[in-house]
C-alpha cells in the first residue's frame, strides 16, 4: 500500500503552481498549434454556440481559457468575464487575472459560470467547484467541459501515453464523479452532450475522411465521446416561515364530533394535539 | 477598467469590498493593494503590495 500512496503524493506534489502554469500553457499551444487542438476546438465552439444562447442572465464567468479564440461570442448575456491563472497573460483578451480556487467575484452575482478544461488542470477540482457555487446565484448555470476517460480519446492515453504532452497531461476525470460532486453541492444536471468521437490521430486527411465516425458514435454509444459538456443548475432551498397560530382552529363542518384532543376537561382551554403531552395523563381520565 | 466588473469584484481572500486607488484595488481588512496593469485587475495574493502601516484609505 505504500508505494500507492508514495504515488499518489508524487502525483499531487507535481502538480503544483509552476506546473499546472506550464501544463496550461503547452495546452494552449496545442490548441492553437496542433491539428487534433483546432478539430477539437471547433467542436467545442460549435457546441457552446448551440448551448450558450439558451442560458440567459446579467453576468457570464469563463475561468480559465485555453485558446486565443472567444468561445462565449454566441452567448447574449452583456457582461462577459474571462479569467486566466496565470499573472503573466499571453492571452489576447483576459479581463481578469484570478487563481480559481479564490475568485474575487462577489457571491451571488453570477447567472452562467463556462469552466473549459479547467477541473482538468486545477490542483483542488473541488474548491474551484466550490468557488462556482459561491459566485452563482440561485438557479444560475454551469457549464463543464472535460475529457472523457471511457472513450477512445481515454484509451489512447493509457496505450500511448506519452509523459507529459497535452493533452494527455490532463487529469481525465469521469462524468460521474462530476455530477457525483455537483450533485453534493446541490446542483441539478440539465444536460449533458459528447463529443470527439473520432480516434485522436494527427494525420489531417485521415481525420476528415473518418468524420462519419461522429455521427455513427452520436448514434450507436452516444456515451463513449472523447470529451463531454455538462449543463448543471444551482438549486437553493429557500425557508418556510411557520407563522404563530393567534386564535384556535375554527370547525367549519358543524354537527361532527369533536377531537379528543379539542377543548382539555381541567382548564377547558383549546390544546393543540401537539400539546397532549404537556397535560398530566392522568388528567384526562376524568 | 470596466465598471460593471468592478461592481461585482471582491477581495479573492476575504471577499469583502475594494476601493479603486489610483490603478490599484484595496482591501482594508487585507491590508493589500492589487495591482491593474494594462486595464486588467491581477487579483492574485502573491502579486499584490502589502500596505505600509501609514498608509490610509
Amino acid at each position: 500500500m505504500k508505494w500507492i500512496h508514495r504515488k499518489i503524493e508524487k502525483k499531487r506534489s507535481a502538480l503544483d503552481n509552476e506546473e499546472a502554469s506550464r501544463t496550461r500553457r503547452q495546452m494552449r499551444q496545442w490548441y492553437q498549434a496542433s491539428h487534433l487542438g483546432s478539430l477539437l476546438l471547433e467542436l467545442e465552439t460549435e457546441l457552446l454556440n448551440d448551448l450558450l444562447p439558451t442560458l440567459f442572465g446579467y453576468n457570464l464567468v469563463q475561468i480559465g481559457c485555453l485558446v486565443d479564440q472567444n468561445l462565449l461570442h454566441s452567448s447574449q448575456i452583456p457582461l462577459h468575464i474571462v479569467t486566466i491563472a496565470d499573472a503573466e497573460p499571453d492571452l489576447n483578451t483576459p479581463d481578469l487575472v484570478a487563481c480559481p480556487g479564490a475568485l474575487p467575484i462577489a457571491s451571488d452575482s453570477v447567472d452562467l459560470v463556462v469552466l473549459h478544461h479547467t477541473l482538468e488542470f486545477a490542483q483542488d477540482p473541488h474548491q474551484v467547484l466550490r468557488e462556482v457555487d459561491r459566485i452563482l446565484i440561485a438557479e444560475g448555470h454551469v457549464v463543464i467541459l472535460g475529457f472523457n476517460p471511457l472513450s477512445v480519446w481515454g484509451l489512447w492515453r493509457l496505450l500511448f501515453r506519452r509523459g507529459d504532452k497535452p493533452p494527455w497531461c490532463a487529469n481525465f476525470r469521469d462524468i460521474l464523479r462530476i455530477k457525483d460532486w455537483l450533485a453534493l453541492m446541490g446542483f441539478d444536471i440539465s444536460a449533458q452532450h459528447y463529443y470527439a468521437y473520432r480516434p485522436p490521430i494527427h494525420h489531417q486527411s485521415l481525420t476528415k475522411k473518418l468524420q462519419f465516425i461522429e455521427r455513427l458514435g452520436e448514434r450507436f454509444v452516444p456515451r463513449l465521446g472523447g470529451a463531454y459538456a455538462l449543463v448543471a443548475k444551482k438549486r437553493e432551498c429557500t425557508l418556510t416561515p411557520i407563522k404563530p397560530r393567534w386564535w384556535p382552529r375554527r370547525a367549519f363542518v358543524s354537527g361532527l364530533a369533536k377531537p379528543a384532543t379539542g377543548r382539555c376537561p381541567v382548564c377547558k382551554q383549546m390544546h393543540d394535539a401537539s400539546d397532549v403531552g404537556a397535560v398530566p395523563r392522568r388528567d384526562w381520565t376524568w | 477598467m470596466d465598471r460593471k466588473l468592478l461592481a461585482i469584484l471582491v477581495c479573492p481572500l476575504c471577499k469583502g469590498p475594494l476601493v479603486d486607488v489610483d490603478d490599484e484595488l484595496v482591501c482594508k481588512p487585507c491590508r493589500l493593494a492589487y495591482p491593474v496593469r494594462d486595464e486588467i485587475p491581477v487579483m492574485l495574493e502573491q502579486e499584490a503590495r502589502q500596505l505600509e502601516p501609514e498608509e490610509e484609505y
